[in-house]
């Protein structure tokens, strides 16, 4: 039996973006970080409501950071993957990995 | 920059302005590389999102305030319209003319209107922090409907008064020019002389 949130598509390649940046993860370099990896770019109006959905989740929590001249005076506000998030994560991949077993996709090879 | 200003307002109508804060000044950040008109779709946008999520998350709480806004609101319209009553019986029983026929007297109900909405609005706001905008747009049909049905029967009537069709109540000594009663003679002719008012009185408004 799977407990805990059930994570959208979206909302996995969010997370792994936010895993992959470490402290640095705020909405401007997530955005950077999908593009550079997944080759789609993700609009202001998908990325921002959906990292207001996985901290409501609790998937992720976040810290202000201080103001910079750069954006108006207006502070970045980071992102960081927590325990339940991690988990959620896990599973979801985990799953994908499963329903793979035995099959073969043309050009993807897991190492 | 008084435009970071405007957005951050936007979205702070959709989220809380912490978050609306950081929101703009990632927005800003990429605004030199990507243009104002990137800047302002993502503002749009964004809060056409979080409106949407706003609503899909908890449609029962939203649609609950809602509700409590819908019932005060006809509360306040069954007030407004015993205003209207006693002022039109009052009016009537003093004037000659009908105060309802009066183009002050529907703009001033259509401004009460409009003063009991936004503070229905403000309560609705108090009790949703965070979906204020969500739960005034569920509302919204009920908010819309009112005052437009006083425009529109303000401007149903106004080429009944220029064409001097609309009813006046006066006694029947009452000879003065433009004074016709309903259903009296009058040395035109008929009340349905000119072919609006024949209008008005085929279709049944006066009675």
């Amino acid at each position: 039996m799977v407990t805990g949130p059930s994570l959208g598509e979206f909302e996995q390649v969010v997370l792994l973006a936010i895993l992959r940046l470490g402290e640095n993860a705020y909405g401007v370099t997530i955005g950077a970080e999908i593009i550079a990896y997944t080759g789609r770019e993700p609009g202001p109006g998908a990325l921002y409501p959906t990292l207001d959905r996985l901290e409501i989740k609790g998937s992720v929590s976040s810290r202000l950071g201080d103001p910079t001249p750069q954006r108006g005076g207006r502070a970045k506000r980071y992102f960081e993957v927590n325990a339940k998030g991690l988990a959620a994560i896990t599973r979801a991949q985990q799953s994908y990995r499963k329903l793979l077993e035995g099959r073969e996709l043309p050009g993807l090879n897991y190492a | 920059m008084r435009s970071i200003h405007v957005a951050e307002w936007i979205l702070g109508l959709v989220t809380n302005r912490e978050r609306a804060a950081s929101t703009v000044g990632d927005l800003v950040e990429q605004t030199p590389a990507r243009g104002a008109v990137w800047f302002w779709f993502g503002i749009l946008r964004t809060a056409a999102s979080l409106l949407w999520r706003g609503l899909a998350d908890n449609p029962v709480r939203v649609t609950a305030v809602a509700m409590v806004g819908v019932a005060i609101d006809i509360v306040a319209s069954l007030l407004l319209a015993g205003l209207s009553g006693l002022v039109f019986f009052v009016g009537a029983r003093n004037a000659h003319q009908a105060p309802w026929s009066s183009g002050w007297w529907m703009v001033g109900l259509d401004g009460l209107t409009l003063i009991v909405s936004v503070l229905v609005g403000r309560i609705l706001a108090r009790s949703a922090p965070g979906r204020e905008l969500s739960a005034c747009l569920v509302r919204y049909p009920r908010f819309g409907i009112q005052p437009c049905d006083n425009v529109c029967l303000s401007w149903r009537l106004r080429p009944l008064r220029a064409a001097g069709g609309v009813p006046q109540r006066c006694g029947p000594t009452d000879t003065r020019p433009g004074r016709r009663c309903i259903g009296a003679p009058t040395r035109a002719g008929p009340a349905s002389a000119t072919p609006q008012a024949a209008r008005f009185h085929s279709s049944g408004f006066d009675r």
